[in-house]
């Protein structure tokens, strides 16, 4: 299991490291600037699904309640920023973050009914419930539009969704990172290891879940409103995707869960290897994915970044010194 | 409050699974600042009466007073931060986290909790030491621990939330006889330090020698209460618990 990285004496360390990771993902508001096309278009969705898989390890990671339906927030997000822009000609940028808010208070209705179920019981219920809602968006057809979906006025680019979509993901990996240092991510943790035993201490685990659960579906929201303007157009089977949960989720745990490196490492190279096998072998590119995903499993349970730490840790041990704690 | 005023009243408790009854009409007092054993064959109902106290069961009768206030039926966190702290027969860390993070836990969200985190992470250090915990073990994860680490670790979470009452689930359990001499005067110690306890225990010469007063439970229902020379002689714990009769020292 990976170390939590909360104790004493690490915290310069963690500073260190989320420091290295803001400088990096600073470093990607220069790309727009000298290209347009394909690779920021690449860029920017890499940065999408690494920001979803973050937000899913805020309540999946950190407190050990796997939400296999979490894609119901991105969708929730699009469809609060479909209705918002072509009923009531919202601004985009402004019905986004409202669409994080709806995602927000269906998370915290939503996760008073789910969050009282447990362990894959509680997965199966919120993938149910995605698709419950994605049912609603289908046949609602007075607010959703129904099957046909909902076209918005174009209205802003790829470069406006590269930078929104960027400051998303740097936002959910500051939360992220925020929670896991503060009492919240004490609660969270004890929670994912033993809930009836964090109860006799004193946490209120119902507030703290169902906090985590709002605050992850907050972002997921965001992701899916900037999604929906971005392409101009939303139906049921793009806004409830049940592919996003998948890709959420794979990328967390191929980077390693619980740790805010993880889902960025995950996201990254998940993506971006999603993106090559489909260019290079159109044909054969998932069963080269999932063969790949199985290695994974099989060989480094625990994340690339416990096993990049446990590198790290060797060569302090043979002389190689590298300050960061990740 | 005085010294040997009540200080937890479990009334006429009656808890059943199924048709199964794990607590018929139990009723004894805890005194402010004394140090209570609580024993009894396996199945007699002592945890599932701790698990009454602590709020993870609502008992299907009767009433648990704290200093005089019921708490019957409230969660867990609550009891907990109302001054209750309990240890696990089977040790319940939180494996994943560090040894020192399990006793932070117990600071941050228990009855003395407060907003510094840094001044809680001293706290946690300081218990370590006070319940003897190697120093050199503090980063290991709990899961990690031997079982003599663990207890102590479990008893130092649980004083981490500031309890004026421990319920302490066989800290002695599955220990060597060394071991149990060690663990015998941290419970004293912690005694000593101002806290009423309950313990449960099967290891009787401790057991006898610790203890000021001792409840038996059998078949879930309290067949005797007394001085540990008067339990040690009483016909119905020799049949239904004892099976010979052993010595109790004279105090």
């Amino acid at each position: 299991m990976p170390k939590l990285g909360l104790a004493v004496g690490r915290e310069g360390a963690m500073k260190r490291s989320l420091m290295l990771i803001a400088l990096a993902l600073t470093l990607f508001l220069i790309p727009p600037i000298v290209e347009k096309g394909y690779y920021i278009n690449l860029l920017a969705i890499i940065f999408m699904y690494t920001a979803l898989a973050q937000s899913w390890n805020i309540i999946s990671g950190y407190s050990g309640y796997w939400s296999f339906g979490h894609y119901m927030f991105f969708g929730i997000g699009a469809y609060a920023v479909g209705i918002l822009v072509t009923k009531l000609s919202f601004d985009a940028y402004l019905a986004s973050v409202l669409g994080g808010l709806a995602s927000f208070l269906a998370a915290v209705f939503l996760g008073l009914i789910l969050l009282r179920i447990k362990g894959p019981y509680f997965a199966i219920s919120s993938l149910v419930m995605a698709e419950i809602l994605k049912v609603i968006a289908i046949n609602e057809e007075w607010l959703t539009g129904g099957g046909n979906g909902l076209i918005l006025p174009p209205r802003y680019a790829l470069r406006e969704f590269y930078y929104a979509i960027l400051l998303t993901l740097l936002a959910v990996t500051a939360i992220a990172y925020a929670i896991k240092r503060s009492s919240m991510g004490y609660a969270l943790f004890a929670i994912r290891d033993d809930e009836t035993a964090a109860e006799t201490y004193g946490i209120n685990s119902t507030k703290y879940k169902i906090l985590a659960f709002a605050i992850s579906a907050f972002f997921a929201g965001v992701a899916g409103g900037c999604f929906a303007w971005f392409v101009t157009y939303i139906d049921p089977y793009s806004a409830f995707d049940s592919t996003l949960a998948l890709m959420m989720i794979v990328s967390a745990v191929f980077g390693g869960i619980g740790t805010v490196m993880g889902p960025i490492i995950g996201g990254f190279v998940f993506t971006l290897l999603m993106e090559v096998l489909w260019v290079s072998f159109p044909y054969v590119y998932l069963i080269i994915l999932g063969a790949s995903l199985i290695l994974v499993m099989r060989f480094i349970p625990d994340g690339i970044v416990e096993r990049l730490v446990q590198i790290v840790q060797l060569m302090g041990k043979v002389g190689i010194k590298i300050p960061a704690r990740i | 409050m005085a010294l040997g005023e009540v200080h937890l009243r479990i009334e006429n408790v009656t808890k059943r699974f199924g048709g199964l009854v794990a607590l018929k009409d139990v009723s004894f007092a805890l005194n402010k600042g004394e140090l209570l054993g609580l024993i009894g064959p396996n199945g007699s109902g002592k945890t599932t009466l701790i698990n009454v106290i602590t709020g993870i069961y609502r008992p299907d009768g009767g009433r648990v007073l704290l200093n005089g206030g019921e708490i019957t039926g409230l969660k867990p966190y609550k009891i907990c931060r109302m001054g209750i702290g309990r240890t696990y027969q089977i040790p319940r860390l939180f494996s994943a986290m560090t040894a020192l993070d399990n006793v932070v836990v117990g600071a941050i969200f228990g009855k003395g909790r407060k907003a510094d985190l840094g001044e809680m992470r001293r706290k946690a250090a300081e218990l370590l030491d006070f319940v003897d915990f190697p120093k050199l073990r503090r980063e290991e994860l709990a899961g990690k621990l031997t079982l003599m680490e663990s207890k102590k670790l479990e008893l130092a979470r649980a004083l981490a939330t500031d309890p004026e009452i421990l319920l302490a689930d066989e800290p002695l359990g599955g220990l060597n006889p060394v071991e149990i001499d060690e663990a015998v005067e941290l419970i004293r110690k912690i005694r000593d330090s101002g806290k009423t306890v309950l313990i449960i225990e099967h290891v009787m010469r401790a057991i006898m020698k610790l203890a000021e007063r001792i409840v038996v439970l059998s078949h879930g229902a309290k067949i005797a209460e007394g001085e540990p020379r008067e339990i040690a002689n009483d016909e119905k714990v020799i049949e239904a618990y004892l099976g010979e009769r052993i010595y109790a020292p004279s105090q």
